[in-house]
């Protein structure tokens, strides 16, 4: 059930020993500007997050992130969790790009139809370590995403392309265009709030404009840490 | 006499004057004071450090612990302990986390050393440039124990389905608990040398079989296998051992052998977060013909420790 509520800081007090969330970090006005994964395992915090390298952060992160428990993932696998966030970290090569073809990461490898285009937003690189994690054979169905509903400038388009055909000039640009997505970070936290896989685009747009306004309330003060 | 303690000191304030505790700023006597309270928990909750007295020492803003030699060597042992993130002890490592974050704050500035037979060591930076101090997470002492035999079969069945088996060494069989379905299967080995693993719960009842092994290799790696990951310590480390054995194992194709490994874990007693590894790491081969059926059986057990709604 969606409740608003559910939204909490990184920063609280009051976080049970063991969770593992969707977390967004917000601009001045509001805005989700990137994306990660916050999680604890028996009372130990942790960030992991992709901002052009695989951060696993421990509890010193400076920044504080709005977050929500994914409903898909007990809290009593936190410790299964962390190690599946080590592993990722440890085996894990990916490069920045707008670009999600419906990939995961298991033990650490990047499974995709394209194993060498290992490129991701930050949102990607959080649903990648989620995919695999989670039972179904999909958690969002990122072909409800592409090129003709992609929320953000066009060059990024073009840029993306740009950037997987110089890493493969052989590549097939239509094969590429297919899977050229942006499922930005608010519509990531927005899935946290779901339990029925795989989540659709339709599913988060009914609550997404909510989230929205309530990020920017958050941003100007609205949850107390 | 040999000097022991455990002394640290509020240096300067931020406006760098030297803090005397007749007249500390405000933020020097939180400081100082937050200090004390620390020493004091890290004294209490030490091993082997009972007995030990805080004091402070005239004029500056220092606060010691002082002992014997022993009783300092403690504190100090623990204090490597907790700066390796070995300790599990979380009513030590918060307080020495309390000292940590005051070291890592700007503005003031401490000492902080111990003294055992009056040889200094120094421990400021060390305290400071350290990552955040975490307790280590101890695994869990479990209720059942997974046991591995091998002997002679001389009786399988009865009304109450069991396995009678000549171990060695001992007298009489062991007897362990099984279905009819198991106890059928096992009347193959009759009369012959049998290989199981079963799960023993204390001294209370039978050991409750678990599985068969029809050959000696498997038998002794996957019994080599529990012995070692038993032994683990931390939590993390045990999964992350679990996970490589998987790994291992479906690198070299060796899916009979991951199927009698998954099968160690599908037991009630089984910390969920094992079964969640075991789970994950094989999730791409769920179809397989050889661990199909497993997989399902550990997934249902899965289901069953979660509460309904998330799955």
């Amino acid at each position: 059930m969606f409740k608003l509520d559910n939204l909490f800081k990184s920063t609280s007090t009051s976080l049970p020993a063991n969770f593992i969330a969707a977390a967004v970090e917000l601009n001045s006005a509001g805005e989700a500007i990137h994306a990660g994964i916050l999680f604890s395992a028996d009372g130990h915090k942790h960030l992991l997050h992709f901002n052009g390298s695989v951060y696993l952060e421990d509890d010193s992160f400076e920044d504080w992130y709005v977050s929500k428990y994914f409903e898909v993932i007990p809290p009593s696998v936190a410790s299964a969790f962390f190690v599946h966030s080590l592993l990722i970290k440890r085996d894990s090569t990916p490069k920045f790009g707008f670009y999600f073809p419906g990939s995961f990461y298991q033990e650490g490898q990047y499974h995709a139809p394209q194993k060498k285009w290992e490129y991701m937003t930050c949102v990607g690189f959080c649903l990648n370590v989620i995919a695999s994690f989670v039972e179904g054979d999909m958690y969002l169905n990122y072909k409800d995403w592409d090129v003709g509903n992609f929320e953000g400038p066009e060059d990024y388009i073009r840029e993306t392309l740009e950037l997987i055909k110089r890493g493969d000039p052989e590549a097939d640009e239509h094969l590429i265009i297919r899977d050229i997505r942006r499922i930005t970070p608010d519509e990531y936290l927005a899935s946290a709030f779901f339990d029925q896989l795989p989540i659709s685009k339709s599913t988060i747009d009914t609550i997404i404009n909510t989230i929205r306004a309530k990020l920017t309330e958050i941003a100007k003060g609205g949850i107390a840490a | 006499m040999a000097e022991n303690k455990l002394e640290i000191k509020v240096m300067q304030d931020s406006t760098e004057r030297v803090v005397e505790l007749n007249s500390m700023s405000p933020e020097a006597a939180i400081a100082f004071s937050k200090i004390i309270t620390a020493l004091a928990e890290i004294v209490a909750n030490t091993p082997g450090a009972e007995g030990i007295n805080i004091g402070l020492i005239r004029g500056s803003a220092a606060a010691v612990a002082g002992g014997t030699t022993d009783q300092i060597n403690a504190i100090n042992n623990c204090f490597e302990e907790v700066v390796k993130n070995q300790c599990t002890i979380n009513e030590v490592v918060s307080p020495w986390r309390d000292i940590q974050a005051l070291f890592k704050s700007n503005g003031l500035y401490y000492e902080a050393s111990f003294k055992i037979e009056n040889k200094s060591i120094p421990i400021y930076s060390k305290i400071k440039e350290n990552k955040k101090f975490i307790t280590k997470t101890p695994r869990e002492k479990r209720e059942y124990e997974l046991c591995f035999y091998k002997g002679e079969l001389s009786q399988a069945g009865g009304n109450n389905p069991n396995l009678h088996i000549k171990v060695d060494s001992q007298e009489r069989p062991l007897i362990i608990d099984c279905s009819p379905a198991s106890a059928k299967k096992a009347t193959r080995f009759l009369y012959e040398n049998i290989m199981i693993s079963a799960w023993k719960h204390g001294q209370k009842g039978n050991p409750k079989y678990c599985d068969t092994y029809a050959n000696e290799t498997q038998f002794k790696e996957l019994e080599l296998f529990i012995e070692k990951y038993n032994k683990i310590e931390s939590k993390v480390d045990a999964l992350i051992f679990l996970h490589d054995k998987c790994v291992e194992l479906i690198k070299f194709n060796e899916f009979k052998t991951l199927r009698k490994l998954m099968r160690l874990f599908d037991h009630d007693s089984i910390d969920i977060n094992e079964v969640k590894t075991i789970l994950v790491v094989t999730k791409s081969f769920k179809d397989f013909d050889d661990i199909d059926l497993t997989r399902k059986s550990l997934l249902q057990l899965f289901n069953q420790k979660i509460p309904s709604k998330s799955k």
